[in-house]
């Protein structure tokens, strides 16, 4: 979070005019990586892929999510609830990166628990308007 | 029935030489984004695909020189060592694409990292050039790649609205993105008519010694073999969009290529797409390094055909050895070959009218074709492939910036 809101502070000196195009592009690709997280995950639980490349996908995710992060709060200055969707990326991110904690120790009940906050996050950002 | 044989040989070339990770990425890209609306892209990409290579089967079959031999006597050596440079940076470009996704597929496989499989995958490549035949190459590397046809079968079960894939039959302009949408279906068409698939499938013709007899043959390879990979290409799409698009998923990195075939098909699914992957990119890095190898032999005359001993055309061998080394490096750095694919598809777009352009005069010349030029038809569709690579060359670079 501390990282999401120096990003913030950080892209609010340097760039003085948001793009709203740009902002739709970062927002459609944290949907997507949330997304596709989901659904590793998802797959995951029915034993459809196995682990090691679960891990690989989801790191991928995390490594996503934080360009993202970052972007986000380039992008949204000047945008009302710009703090908050970078926020709201980093969230995504960790509950990412708690899955991958989660794969590593084959805990499937974890595993399983976090598909439905990871489905909720990625619709939520694939609809901000 | 040997003509039956030579006809099943036309759909495997076509289902190996077309379905790459290129085509692969770009497709399940284009599905994603827009749905089922670049459909006709890949199509086009068909079509295009099946008249230039039956025009390069039929100048070997009659004229018995493949498409380099030609304009090299037609053009001047100048002008091919032109095509020469050109097409061998372009195969440089694509060749760790290929490499590299048989390792992404390895990766997917073991979970050891792709870059260590670059040097095993470059030896195995290495080697069925080194110890295989001709015909080793075009029936043992093809014939595997009909796995790729679990793309069509999983679009099937995907149970996709039908009325919307017949819609995206028809070019339409895109509902948000456009420049992203033109950009992709100018790399989805220049993909599909890359330099490399005609110029492999004349030098293929000249190694089967094919004769004036097989101009009807030839006919029904080109078009059922790139009908076949233009029908896979298709089917990905289509994958695409049912089980990405939904979930609002795009594909920004190679391992989510994984996921593409886990609705239809489950766990095996997965597999499939790991065999499909290793087997298509393999095939293709294999078909690159020839084509290397074989327009070097043809533009500086040595001697230069697949089922000769290595130690009997040591140029030969030195080409394709040299490509696949050069092609393995940016694997071992750690290209990721999706983000290299799209701009090198942008750059092959650029070499498009270098190379299709000189086909024109030379299948109009009777001195290598007698009574076999082109006719109307063939002339319009080749006039019509010139001005798109044309366009292709001239857009897909600017798309490529704005787009992304």
């Amino acid at each position: 979070m501390l990282a999401a809101l120096l990003h913030v502070a950080a892209a609010s000196a340097a760039k003085p005019a948001p793009s709203p195009s740009r902002l739709r592009r970062d927002l459609d690709r944290a949907a997507s990586w949330t997304a596709t997280a989901a659904y590793v995950a998802r797959r995951r639980t029915e034993h459809a892929v196995p682990a090691h490349y679960a891990r690989d996908a989801l790191r991928a995710a995390v490594d996503g999510l934080s360009t993202a992060t970052t972007e986000v709060a380039r992008d949204a200055v000047g945008v009302a609830d710009g703090r908050d969707l970078a926020l709201r990326i980093d969230g995504a991110r960790r509950l990412v990166d708690a899955l991958v904690v989660a794969i590593d120790h084959d805990d499937a009940v974890a595993v399983a628990a976090s598909v439905g906050p990871l489905e909720a996050a990625a619709n939520r950002l694939g609809s901000t308007p | 029935m040997k003509k039956l044989g030579e006809l099943s040989l036309g759909i495997v070339t076509g289902v190996g030489g077309y379905l790459d990770i290129s085509s692969l990425v770009t497709a399940a890209q284009a599905g994603a984004t827009f749905g089922y609306r670049l459909l006709w892209a890949a199509i086009a990409g068909g079509i295009c695909a099946a008249f230039l290579c039956e025009q390069a089967g039929r100048l070997a079959a009659v004229g018995g020189r493949t498409v380099s031999d030609a304009i090299r006597e037609r053009f001047g050596s100048t002008y091919h060592l032109l095509l020469f440079a050109v097409v061998l940076a372009v195969s440089l470009l694509i060749l760790p694409i290929e490499i590299g996704g048989t390792c992404v597929a390895l990766q997917f496989a073991t979970g050891i990292g792709f870059q260590w499989w670059a040097v095993p995958v470059a030896f195995a490549c290495w080697l069925i050039l080194w110890r295989g035949s001709f015909a080793f190459v075009e029936y043992g590397v093809s014939s595997v790649s009909l796995v790729t046809l679990c793309f069509v079968a999983a679009a099937w079960w995907m149970h996709p609205e039908w009325s919307d894939v017949l819609r995206g039959l028809l070019p339409s302009r895109p509902d948000h993105d456009p420049t992203r949408y033109w950009f992709l279906a100018a790399i989805i068409i220049g993909a599909s008519i890359a330099p490399y698939l005609f110029l492999f499938y004349s030098s293929g013709a000249i190694e089967d010694r094919w004769t004036s007899d097989h101009v009807g043959v030839n006919r029904a390879i080109a078009a059922i073999g790139m009908g076949f990979g233009a029908l896979i290409s298709g089917a990905a799409l289509v994958v695409a969009a049912d089980a990405f698009g939904p979930r609002g998923i795009g594909l920004d990195h190679y391992t989510q290529l994984g996921l593409l075939l886990l609705d239809a098909m489950g766990p095996w699914g997965f597999w499939l797409l790991v065999v499909s992957l290793a087997v298509a990119c393999l095939g293709t890095a294999v078909e690159i390094a020839l084509v290397a190898a074989y327009m070097a032999a043809q533009g500086f005359g040595w001697p230069g055909s697949q089922d000769a001993k290595p130690r009997d055309q040591s140029r030969f061998a030195l080409v394709y050895t040299g490509a696949i080394v050069a092609g393995t490096i940016p694997v071992l750095i750690g290209w990721d070959p999706i983000q290299v694919t799209t701009v090198s598809l942008a750059l092959t777009a650029l070499t498009l009218p270098v190379a299709v352009g000189p086909l024109l005069f030379v299948m109009n010349d009777p001195t290598y074709l007698g009574e076999h030029v082109n006719g109307r038809l063939s002339n319009v569709v080749v006039v019509a492939i010139i001005a798109l690579a044309f366009v292709l060359a001239v857009v897909t670079v600017p798309l490529q910036i704005f787009g992304s």
